[in-house]
């Protein structure tokens, strides 16, 4: 290979690696240099999707979905634990018992939700994505000052539907994951992490889905900073503090 | 192709025979004993509860709850067959929706309770739902169409970033095909006939809807999907009850309890950004109690949720307005103000609806002077009416009327930003 090829590769392999970087992940300058990152955050419900498609009918597992999910969402509290956070773990029993916490929870998805159908990331450094005074309650309830959302989709095929699906254009198979992280004291989104696990056709034992979910958490958080409370900016005022220097300048 | 959907007919009229004869001649039907390879239906449905409750998206409010079990068993038959056990759930979502499961689970969406006047309109909804159960209508659509499974039908329309508004839609009062569903209307009609109800509540509920405040018919997953088979079901069944005596309507005890619903309702509708359709909730509100601080309070939020848009009749929105509606509402809430604002139109609209909110929250403090949250409204509109003393002081009023509010901290944090501003303009 001649030196102008090889240089050639070396740019195509470079150019790879940042379009992959770039694809999967997504932060404000905030985040990425510490100002704005969480020290804590509240590790919400994963949305979590298994479904198992089969020649004639797509069957979502609903159980496959609520057991898996728990399982992601432990291997989430972990790595994030693992870098430094604070996690609250947001899960069934704590959001049943507490008719609050389940208000907020419900309002802040619902919030998250409408807010990830309009991002488009080009504009995450705009600051223009926010979850709404929910998520702020929410983070405020829970003491944290971040919000963590995941969702993770596992889609097994039976070994003939992924030639089927190639005639008809039907849904094949695959695992991916998203976490996002929302600013707990603005409410707005931070960062958004992606990862991919390659599912092979053909039927899977609930030790294989396992190991999907293993993988998926593992690239979506494996990108994501530690927590550094050095680099984090905060002005703490009290609130009475703030309301008597209101009074002050509305006299003047 | 043609002869694949005259397949498809024959097999839904096949599908359809034995449970219709036995419905017509006894008015009750029949069993339906389950296949094995729809057994997973049924554990499909089962599991969904667990789902929601994953979620958090039950509703756990006991009043709410006993209010919607009471009315559901004082009208559902004796089940025919062991798997189905009648269970009713309310779920925390704001679309007016309700859905029924093969195993006798019925769901209805808070959102759905919010609309409703009286009792007599949730039993003529539960009257609806109990039919698709009791008529085996999920196991009959199955056989006939061979359809996703349970699960692909309730969460169906949620995509992956979906959210729970599109929960049970697929599944839904209006997601069976058009014979089940004029079947669990006539079903319906003649149940609440045989009960205390007033039957005439069940155009009524039909008509409640059909209505598409917002305009975005038809690309959101909504109900609305089907708007034009509404209005004709509500026609059809107004036809089927025209001759039934009336009954008084079961008001008090109903508004009681579901008013709490309905703020919630419109809270979620603002924030979820339908504000044409909060609005009309809230002024539906205000004008059964137009005499309640909370609920005229409510009215001036629903005013501010309107931004710069103004107000529009969904029945003259051409096909063009309900499209660019659809492409304004992929844009977060601030680029569409940013948008509108750059028109007369969008200016006029937002000073007036601006106006409304303020004379709202204003009503709302004549109505209770010591009722704090008219005082964050009309902070709010005075921030938006670049009124910064205006809007310090009554966000001072707030905090100091208010001192335990949940979103103190978030209030502090706008007093600090307007103090600024009052410094930098006194400097």
């Amino acid at each position: 290979m001649s030196g102008a090829k090889a240089g050639i590769v070396v740019a195509g392999i470079v150019a790879l690696g940042v379009a992959t970087q770039a694809l999967a992940e997504k932060t404000t300058e905030g985040f990425a240099n510490g100002t704005t990152r969480p020290q804590s955050v509240a590790l919400l419900p994963v949305k979590a999707t298994v479904t198992r498609a089969k020649i004639v009918e797509t069957e979502g597992l609903v159980d496959d979905s609520v057991k898996f999910g728990g399982e992601f969402n432990a291997r989430m509290q972990a790595a994030l634990t693992a870098k430094g956070y604070k996690v609250v773990v947001v899960d069934t029993d704590r959001i049943n018992a507490d008719p609050k916490l389940q208000e907020y929870v419900v309002e802040t998805q619902r919030g998250f939700d409408d807010m990830m159908s309009k991002y488009k990331p080009k504009n995450m450094s705009k600051h223009m994505y926010k979850v709404g005074d929910s998520g702020r309650l929410l983070a405020d309830y829970l003491h944290v000052d971040g919000l963590a959302f995941s969702t993770m989709s596992v889609t097994i095929t039976a070994a003939g539907k992924a030639i089927f699906a190639g005639f008809v254009g039907g849904s094949t198979q695959g695992a991916s994951a998203n976490l996002e992280i929302v600013n707990g004291k603005t409410g707005e989104l931070e960062a958004w992490f992606f990862g991919v696990a390659l599912v092979t056709p053909g039927e899977k034992t609930d030790a294989d889905l396992s190991d999907y979910v293993a993988t998926l958490a593992a690239r979506s958080t494996n990108r994501v900073p530690g927590a550094d409370p050095s680099a984090r900016i905060d002005v703490a005022t009290s609130d009475e503090d703030t309301i008597e220097g209101a009074e002050r300048a509305l006299k003047r | 192709m043609p002869n694949l959907r005259r397949l498809h007919k024959l097999w839904l009229a096949a599908a359809l025979a034995a449970p219709l004869t036995a419905a017509a001649t006894t008015g009750q039907y029949a069993q339906m004993p389950i296949h094995d390879d729809e057994k997973h239906l049924l554990a499909t449905a089962d599991d969904l509860e667990s789902y929601f409750n994953a979620h958090g998206l039950l509703l756990k409010d006991d009043r709410v709850l006993a209010l919607v079990r009471r009315v559901g068993h004082s009208l559902r038959p004796q089940p025919t067959d062991d798997y189905v056990v009648y269970e009713f759930y309310v779920l925390r979502d704001p679309s007016p929706n309700a859905f029924a499961l093969p195993n006798g689970s019925i769901y209805v969406h808070t959102g759905m309770l919010a609309r409703l006047h009286d009792e007599d309109e949730l039993a003529a909804l539960l009257a609806h739902e109990i039919t698709h159960v009791a008529g085996h209508h999920g196991l009959v659509d199955h056989r006939a169409t061979k359809k996703a499974s349970i699960a692909g039908l309730v969460l169906g329309g949620m995509s992956v970033w979906g959210g729970a508004i599109a929960i049970g839609l697929q599944a839904s009062v209006f997601g069976f095909s058009r014979d089940l569903e004029q079947e669990a209307d006539d079903h319906a009609a003649s149940t609440l006939r045989n009960s205390r109800y007033d039957p005439h509540a069940l155009p009524d509920l039909l008509d409640i809807l059909g209505r598409d405040y917002d305009g975005l018919d038809p690309r959101v997953p909504t109900i609305w999907s089907t708007h034009p088979e509404i209005r004709a079901r509500a026609e059809t069944s107004r036809a089927l009850v025209a001759n039934l005596p009336r009954r008084e309507r079961t008001v008090d005890g109903f508004e009681d309890v579901v008013s709490g619903l309905r703020a919630m309702t419109v809270q979620d509708y603002i924030r979820d950004e339908y504000p044409q359709t909060a609005l009309a909730l809230a002024e539906d509100s205000v004008a059964r109690h137009p005499d309640d601080a909370r609920t005229v309070q409510l009215l001036g939020d629903a005013w501010a949720g309107m931004g710069a848009q103004r107000r529009t009749d969904p029945s003259e929105l051409t096909k063009s307005d309900k499209k660019q509606n659809r492409k304004d509402h992929r844009k977060t809430r601030e680029q569409r103000l940013a948008d509108e604002l750059a028109t007369e139109e969008g200016r006029t609209a937002y000073a007036e609806n601006l106006s409304h909110a303020q004379d709202a929250y204003a009503r709302a403090l004549a109505i209770d002077p010591h009722f704090a949250a008219a005082h964050r409204g009309l902070a709010e509109v005075y921030e938006q009416q670049q009124r910064a003393p205006d809007a310090a002081r009554e966000y001072l009023l707030y905090v100091r009327a208010a001192p335990d509010a949940e979103d103190r901290s978030i209030v502090v944090g706008r007093l600090k930003a307007l103090t600024v501003k009052l410094q930098e303009t006194t400097q």
